[in-house]
């Protein structure tokens, strides 16, 4: 049985030491390698790498960005009442006048980097996006137009990583993006995905695979230290791995572990690098996104050593999901998150890159307007993002920001539930623009692109 | 509807299993089945093909004379003669006629039909193929495992053909392009196959198989053995101290403990005792079993990280293993932790402009009972008029059980008045606040019903909860989970129906009754047997069990801190999974085809390394006690066994194969092996025995569990 996981797999045999050293790929494999090779679009000489930071759970757009001005935060504050526990007092906000609006914003009070970012215009602003089926209005709305299983964590994950809200998909927008672009790695074979939170769906793409690497501790095989015995068994264990299988779990199971064996021999020194130029950087900064950032960083610093010239990475943090005590869980998610995104943006500037590599987020949905008992929210729909790098037209709010209004007309039913004005398809789009896909490979990546007026948000160079 | 002829298949299967060990205590067996019947097939005709004859194999294999014909692998057990058995018929084998009858085989071993065929000019009868035993009227099986016939029509006559599988799950397979014809055959067990099966139960039962395990069972049977285990007392979590909620840094200098901290506001000691009652428990299947309930209701050690809390919620589901699920429903709906967890504790009737909290409402729902489809009973989805699917409930049903879910707060506090919101604590379940439960009319729930106003919130809440009990998607929600954390990832709608039956009615018109859904779960067709060869069958071990098969393989005697140490490593960090979607999803789609393997997606590049590297640390490392820890042992692996035989590296592989593989190593696997073991000199026997070991538990074959 040939999957896709097995064909990726032997894409890593390319490297020819990997080839003396295991001598298990056939000529045939090599020949369909070749000419699935050239048909890829020829590569680029550049580097370009896009950075997902998924906050799993549901950020709560309404308590992230807030109207500054008078009449929009009045309306906010009607909603989330001083009493309800959940309100942002206006003057802790952190305000921002974005160049394309009249009014000014303020971001979360924990957000102190980003906003200096969005003050230097390295970070924009996309207001109200989510997953759709196409442009919704509240009466298509009301008569059932809308993603399957709306509102559902486990299906508004797989729907905003997929970009497809009508069926479940196999693949997410961010494997489908490497397919598109994996030609660009050719020279090295490495995969252009990195995850550091395992293969999930946004990752997963027709005929790539994600490399998945540790947050901390080592990627090294242990226990071969050399010696007649340990070599006869470490050629078992490639041995054991190489057999087929007519089970399907075995073999994709031995795929994922010819994987690891292959890379790790790459990938360790990089990631154990405790000399990196960058390492001061992040110095301080303990926290696990901090973390993930800095393998991100490393990674991207031995661009040269991995011949990678095309690289999605795969962040994520957690808790998001505040159906109680809001204010102090999102204080301390994004007193996590804002340090480590302004150090990550930082190690680009160092390393030279800050306009090659473009980072965003992505979150399950946004959440109710209106608060609910415990001093959290429920979940709702549309919510608001980042995209951060210095290829962003940052200092801008793309996207329509929806109006506070419980039952208002971008509320999906009385709880400030927000239709999105933007959908998944078209942010991602954008981004895979930059990225180098071709106009007319969009629609490969993100199927249901030209149920939008636009492919293009327009916050990127 | 099918599933109550499976139900007493499965029955009767148990029985059979009873009936070998009352006659033959042990795995000893009277008589050993004295010829195999192996499959071919032609791709070129698509036919298959079987034949008893070595002869007639040995030419096939040598596809010189008949070219064309390939093993596919399935074999299973007859008699070679009329005299090894004395229930046995035989087996009359025909031909088809050429120009007159199909290009294929046909077998049967009634003598009305043989006699028949034999007169018919479009076969020809060629000879009595084998011996072999024969289902009763009710197509049961008194001895042996069932033959199922499968007849594929072909556009003409001549392309027709049948099929004789053992393998249920391959032959229900076969529906997509013929038709299921049932049980035709009985085919006996070897010992070894006997014993092979028994030792698969022991994986999909226990949390390790061993050599004495397997004994043990083989003396009580499948349904002995599965009656031990139900009656067995569930192991109890120790009382771990009540400690203050968020007041670490104030009560920790005043505890005794100096390692107060770990002890008590993280889950180490309940991690620890989980994985030594793992390895050494009596009750194992109530405690596999309560492991696999306590990743369908999800609570978190990234929330309540209280040691005494999450002792209390695990011993629900040791508890409840094999009590009914409405009840199990109630217990976890009313525990503080999962109060604390998805906010029910504290959630307040409507007041202003903050609406009750729809946290628990919603994930009751989506993950603890009936799913987010409506389904059939096999656990397919329903659908519409259109082709769609239907969802089970709408935003309007999650307030209404939002609102019912209203009115409860954590247990008193010894020496504290009650209050609407008492201090967080979990010293026992939810306490009732009428004052502070919405006394509205509520609903629509599902089905349309509405709970009326002014009820007591206690009623409102059982009313709620038998709403959801009583929906027609639990049977297969639960069922199908049921089974994929016990014996199969992707499991047929057959196997799932038949599980669904059990839950909607254990036979005594009782809805609900885990015992007798374990029971239907795991002496299934699709659950028993020697083995298993269709592709999408089996799982992943997770890491848990995992590190436990391989440790009980060992009779490793630990502390259990090795284990809770490495299970996030290995992605699965025992009682903090990151959210109530649990380590990892039941839906889960390995990628690159279109198979359900849930525990794929905790399997990666960097996961992949660290099981190899704990089988490294197991195997070749030493594993010493935390000097902080009272007690402490460590983890200390028996080698003896495996040394014993080691010096003989192919009695070496043998007992492997048995005790880890239950027989499916295969030649390959063996010949990759033994150059490692071969590598170490005779006269180091405990590093022969650990190289081949390691090997083992590091493949992709043994890591998959089928």
């Amino acid at each position: 049985m040939t999957t896709p996981l097995v064909r990726s797999r032997r894409a890593f045999l390319r490297n020819a030491a990997a080839l003396s050293t295991l001598g298990l790929t056939s000529r045939l494999d090599l020949v369909n390698l070749v000419a699935s090779a050239s048909a890829q679009p020829a590569p680029g000489g550049d580097f370009k790498a896009l950075v997902c930071v998924f906050l799993f759970g549901g950020n709560d757009g309404n308590n992230t960005v807030i109207p500054f001005d008078s009449a929009g935060y009045g309306q906010y504050a009607a909603v989330r009442t001083a009493a309800s526990g959940i309100q942002l007092a206006q003057s802790s906000l952190l305000p921002i006048q974005p160049a394309n609006t009249g009014t000014p914003y303020g971001l979360h009070p924990a957000l102190t980097q980003l906003q200096t970012l969005f003050a230097q215009k390295k970070l924009a602003l996309l207001a109200n996006v989510g997953t759709l089926l196409a442009p919704t209005t509240q009466a298509q709305y009301n008569a059932g137009a809308r993603p399957l299983s709306l509102y559902s964590h486990s299906d508004q994950q797989a729907q905003w990583q997929s970009s497809v809200s009508d069926t479940a998909a196999g693949t997410g927008w961010g494997g489908r993006l490497a397919d598109q672009v994996s030609a660009y790695n050719a020279a090295g074979s490495f995969p252009v995905v990195t995850s550091l939170d395992g293969t999930v769906l946004f990752t997963a793409g027709s005929h790539t695979v994600p490399l998945t690497i540790p947050v901390t501790g080592s990627f090294a095989l242990a226990g071969y230290g050399g010696g007649a015995a340990a070599n006869a068994r470490l050629a078992a264990l490639h041995q054991l791995q190489a057999q087929s299988s007519t089970n399907t779990f075995v073999q994709n199971a031995n795929a994922i572990g010819t994987q690891a064996l292959e890379l790790s021999a790459t990938v360790n020194p990089i990631l154990a690098n405790t000399a990196s130029s960058i390492a001061p950087l992040f110095a301080g900064l303990t926290t696990n996104t901090a973390k993930q950032l800095y393998q991100v960083a490393k990674m991207i610093e031995a661009r040269a050593i991995t011949g990678a010239q095309r690289q999605i990475f795969f962040v994520q943090l957690g808790s998001f999901d505040t159906h109680n005590d809001q204010v102090n869980r999102q204080q301390n998610l994004f007193a996590e998150l804002d340090p480590a995104l302004k150090a990550f943006y930082d190690a680009t500037v160092a390393l030279g890159v800050a306009s090659q590599v473009t980072t965003f987020t992505l979150s399950d949905f946004g959440r109710t307007l209106q608060p609910a008992s415990g001093g959290g929210t429920d979940h709702a729909w549309g919510s608001h993002h980042f995209i951060l790098g210095d290829a962003v037209n940052g200092g801008k709010l793309y996207g329509q920001f929806p109006q506070l209004v419980l039952g208002g007309p971008n509320d999906a039913e009385n709880e400030g539930r927000w239709i999105p004005t933007t959908a998944v398809d078209q942010y991602g789009a954008t981004l895979a623009r930059w990225f180098g896909v071709a106009s007319s490979d969009l629609a490969a990546v993100f199927p249901n692109l030209s149920r939008f007026p636009t492919p293009d948000v327009g916050f990127m160079t | 509807m099918r599933a109550p002829a499976f139900v007493r298949t499965r029955r009767a299967l148990a029985l059979t299993f009873a009936a070998i060990a009352a006659c033959a205590p042990g795995l000893a067996r009277a008589a050993e089945p004295t010829a195999t019947v192996v499959e071919y097939y032609s791709a070129k005709l698509n036919h298959y093909f079987v034949t008893a004859e070595p002869a007639e194999a040995a030419m096939l294999d040598a596809g010189v004379v008949v070219p064309g014909w390939e093993r596919t692998g399935v074999e299973f057990k007859a008699w070679a003669n009329a005299a090894d058995a004395a229930d046995a018929l035989p087996v009359c084998r025909f031909f088809g006629t050429p120009g007159k009858g199909p290009n294929s085989h046909f077998y049967t071993t009634n003598p009305d039909e043989c006699a028949l065929v034999r007169q018919n000019p479009g076969w020809t009868f060629e000879s009595i193929a084998f011996y072999i035993n024969v289902p009763d009227a009710a197509a049961r099986c008194a001895t042996g495992t069932p033959v199922y016939r499968s007849f594929y029509p072909g556009a003409a006559v001549s392309e027709s053909n049948h099929r004789f599988l053992v393998d249920l799950t391959m032959h229900e397979k076969m529906a997509a392009n013929s038709i299921l014809e049932g049980v035709v055959m009985c085919s006996p067990l070897s010992a070894g196959e006997i014993k092979a099966d028994l030792t698969r139960l022991a994986e999909q039962a226990t949390f390790g198989t061993n050599d004495a395990l397997v004994i043990h069972m083989a003396t009580l049977g499948v349904a002995g053995w599965l009656d031990e285990q139900f009656t067995a007392p569930a192991t109890q979590y120790a009382a771990f101290k009540y400690v203050p909620a968020g007041q670490a840094q104030t009560f920790c200098p005043t505890d005794p403990d100096p390692d107060c901290f770990r002890d008590y506001y993280t889950l180490f000691g309940v991690q620890n005792e989980f994985f030594r009652n793992a390895l050494a428990g009596g009750d194992q299947l109530r405690q596999r079993v309560a492991f696999a309930l306590s990743q369908i209701m999800v609570t978190s050690g990234t929330e309540i990280p209280f040691a005494y809390g999450m002792a209390r919620y695990q011993q629900i589901f040791l508890d409840g293993a094999f009590g009914n699920f409405e009840d199990l429903l109630a217990r976890v709906t009313l525990s503080s932790v999962m109060g604390d967890y998805l906010n029910m504790v504290n959630n307040d009737k409507p007041a202003g402009e903050v609406a009750p909290n729809e946290n628990y409402a919603r994930e009751l729902m989506q993950l603890f009972s009936i799913g987010v489809w409506e389904l059939k009973a096999d656990g397919t989805r329903l659908t519409d008029a259109t082709g769609a699917a239907i969802a089970t409930y709408d935003q309007d049903a999650i307030e209404g059980f939002a609102h019912v879910f209203t009115g409860w707060t954590y247990p008193l506090l010894p020496g504290i008045s009650q209050r609407v919101h008492n201090p967080k604590n979990f010293l026992g379940d939810m306490v009732a606040v009428a004052a502070n439960h919405d006394t509205a009319a509520k609903g629509p729930l599902l089905d349309g019903v509405t709970l009326p106003a002014a009820q007591p919130m206690q009623t409102d809440l059982a009313a709620a909860l038998h709403n959801v009990f009583m929906h027609p998607n639990v049977g297969p929600f639960i069922g199908r989970q049921l089974i994929q954390k016990l014996v199969t990832g992707d499991p047929s709608s057959q196997y799932v129906a038949r599980v669904a039956a059990g839950f909607a009615d254990n036979g005594q018109g009782v809805r609900g009754d885990l015992k007798e859904v374990i029971a239907a779960v795991l002496t299934d067709p699709e659950a028993r047997g020697p083995v298993k060869l269709d592709p999408g069958y089996g799982k992943l071990r997770e890491p848990v069990l995992y590190m436990t098969g391989l440790s009980r393989a060992l009779d490793a005697q630990s502390d259990g801190v090795f284990f809770g140490q490495q299970s996030g490593a290995l992605g699965q960090p025992l009682f903090y999974p990151s959210s109530v979607f649990n380590y990892y999803p039941p839906t889960y789609v390995v990628p690159g085809t279109t198979r359900i393997g849930p525990e794929f997606a905790i399997q990666n590049s960097s996961t992949a390394i660290n099981r190899t590297n704990f089988a490294n640390t197991l195997t070749f490392g030493s594993i010493g006690p935390v000097a902080t820890l009272p007690g402490a042992i460590g983890t200390v692996p028996d080698w003896s066994a495996l040394q014993a035989v080691s010096v003989d590296a192919n009695a070496l592989l043998d007992k492997l194969d048995t005790l880890l593989m239950h027989g499916t190593m295969g030649a390959p696997m063996r010949a990759a092996i033994l150059p490692a073991i071969n590598a170490i000199p005779a006269n180091d026997p405990l590093g022969r025995a650990k190289a081949a070991f390691y090997l083992v538990a590091t493949s992709a074959q043994f890591q998959v569990e089928r």
